[in-house]
């Protein structure tokens, strides 16, 4: 079976310098996969790249076995993405789910699983941090995509939530492909397998054994 | 489908009542010809206010922010400006071209400036607005031809006196894009509101859909401003209002805030030339004067 997801030698990085480099790993369905590391050592980076919003220093990034992510909705449905840091628009939480070119139905399934359904007609930008946090995955969650990049993906959300999230995370994976970014322990512990950032590099044992899961 | 028939009722109602107020009185005028000026009087605002909204529909969700729109941003006094220097230098030619460029460098400036934050924004748009205003009175001053004087004042103050038929066919077709545009991006613009990252994992080119944004925001701000003058506030009132009773979604809101955009200034402009009959009050004043407490309203509400 091929890869979901496959990078090789892969260098990324901002517009002067590389922040991470010989990055080379494979992802296939069913899996998860975890990056950590420090603030700053070019996780976020890395997930950017892999969602195709920046392009590499070097190095080729295959989805689905392609070096080129569709265009239009079908993108959407290639990636399902969570970022770190994401706009509350004026859009109520049902126009929200539909972005990504789900129809009612589904939407209304996905309201359901996310326990959203009481949200639905209420703006984003009058919701909690957790309540959006809740939207934004489920906004990832409504176009059923083959890949998920969750950057951070239980910010705000309380103990019941993150125990939610767990669960979701167990479904999903039977369908899709995860890569998610966390400074959780609990999270890190859903991962079948964690890459840790550190000097530039991307190593399967963390910087500082005191981080051992 | 009941907010825009609700939006069209509130149209055709402003418009009746601007065919009907006058000096005179109350009542729709006996004599054809003062009717006829009163109604295309009334499209005049109409389209202007129609375009203005649209304009503040594209502009919010471009910039992601609901207290921006053409005149706040500078966009307006940009094209009273490239107009006014338009005609200074090129006194034969029409000003559409020169009021389209200024609007358009207003823009650039603005997004090239103060792409950081809220109020940022908001004061490099109120810089602009005041540095583009100013060079259209230098040019007024410094100029000796005195048919630059009317057309002038009447884009600087605002309003609708003795409308322009060709004008007019000129802000319809511009209207009529604005929407068909507005239309057929719906799902574009609505994404946009996510940030560009999201937007572009959702399928969205960006860039583009930006670039093309801008190209109609100054488009329809220069036509507008040809056909009314800078006329603050409409673009930011009638899609706050779209968005209360309807959704802030691009499917139905920006229509509604269109009709409810052309509807208010209809009734500005009946207001300005009948309030204080037999003198006129120039429209682009009246809608400042109502339309900045209210968006120190929606400002107290919303901190930059």
């Amino acid at each position: 079976m091929s890869a979901l997801l496959a990078c090789r030698e892969l260098a990324v990085g901002h517009a002067t310098h590389t922040v991470l480099s010989g990055v080379s790993f494979e992802l296939a369905c069913g899996q998860v996969l975890a990056l950590a590391g420090r603030n700053g050592s070019g996780k976020t980076t890395l997930l950017r790249a892999l969602a195709g919003l920046t392009a590499p220093r070097a190095g080729t990034i295959e989805w689905l076995g392609k070096q080129r992510l569709p265009d239009g909705l079908q993108r959407a449905r290639s990636i399902g993405l969570v970022l770190q840091h994401e706009p509350a628009p004026w859009l109520r939480v049902r126009e929200v789910l539909r972005l990504g070119g789900a129809q009612a139905e589904r939407v209304a399934e996905v309201l359901e699983a996310h326990r959203l359904t009481a949200l639905a007609d209420r703006r984003v930008n009058e919701l909690s941090g957790g309540e959006r946090q809740r939207v934004a995955l489920a906004r990832a969650d409504a176009a059923r995509p083959a890949l998920y990049l969750l950057d951070e993906p239980t910010n705000h959300l309380d103990m019941i939530e993150r125990r939610e999230f767990a669960a979701w995370l167990e479904r999903v994976r039977s369908q899709a492909g995860v890569v998610l970014i966390s400074h959780s322990r609990s999270v890190l512990r859903l991962a079948e397998r964690v890459l840790w950032t550190a000097g530039g590099r991307l190593s399967d044992q963390p910087p500082d054994p005191e981080l051992m899961l | 489908m009941k907010a825009i028939g609700l939006a069209l009722a509130s149209c055709a109602l402003a418009v009746l009542l601007a065919v009907s107020v006058g000096s005179g009185g109350f009542g729709v005028p006996d004599d054809g010809w003062l009717r006829e000026q009163r109604g295309l009087r009334a499209l005049a605002a109409l389209l202007t206010g129609m375009g203005l909204s649209l304009g503040g529909v594209w502009a919010q969700a471009l910039f992601r922010n609901e207290l921006v729109e053409p005149f706040l941003l500078g966009l307006s006094g940009g094209a009273a400006a490239g107009a006014v220097l338009s005609l200074w230098l090129f006194p034969g030619s029409s000003p559409a071209v020169g009021a389209a460029l200024g609007a358009l460098g207003a823009a650039l400036a603005v997004r090239g400036l103060a792409w950081q934050s809220d109020a940022s924004l908001l004061l490099t748009g109120v810089a602009v607005g005041s540095m583009t205003g100013s060079l259209a009175g230098l040019v007024l001053t410094l100029s000796a031809q005195a048919q630059l004087l009317r057309p002038a004042t009447h884009w600087l103050w605002g309003g609708f006196v003795d409308p322009d038929p060709q004008l007019l066919a000129a802000a319809a077709a511009s209207v009529l894009l604005g929407l068909l545009a507005t239309w057929f991006a719906r799902d574009h613009l609505d994404r946009l509101l996510l940030g560009d990252d999201l937007a572009r994992a959702l399928g969205t080119p960006v860039g583009a859909l930006r670039s093309f944004g801008f190209l109609l925001i100054s488009l329809l701000t220069a036509v507008c401003v040809l056909c009314g003058g800078i006329v603050g506030f409409i673009g930011l009132l009638a899609p706050h209002l779209a968005r209360r009773l309807v959704s802030g979604s691009h499917a139905t809101m920006p229509i509604v805030a269109g009709l409810l955009g052309g509807g208010l200034l209809v009734c500005s402009d009946a207001l300005a030339r009948s309030v204080f009959a037999p003198r006129e009050v120039p429209t682009g004043l009246l809608t400042s004067l109502c339309g900045a407490p209210l968006f120190l309203l929606a400002l107290r509400r919303r901190p930059v």
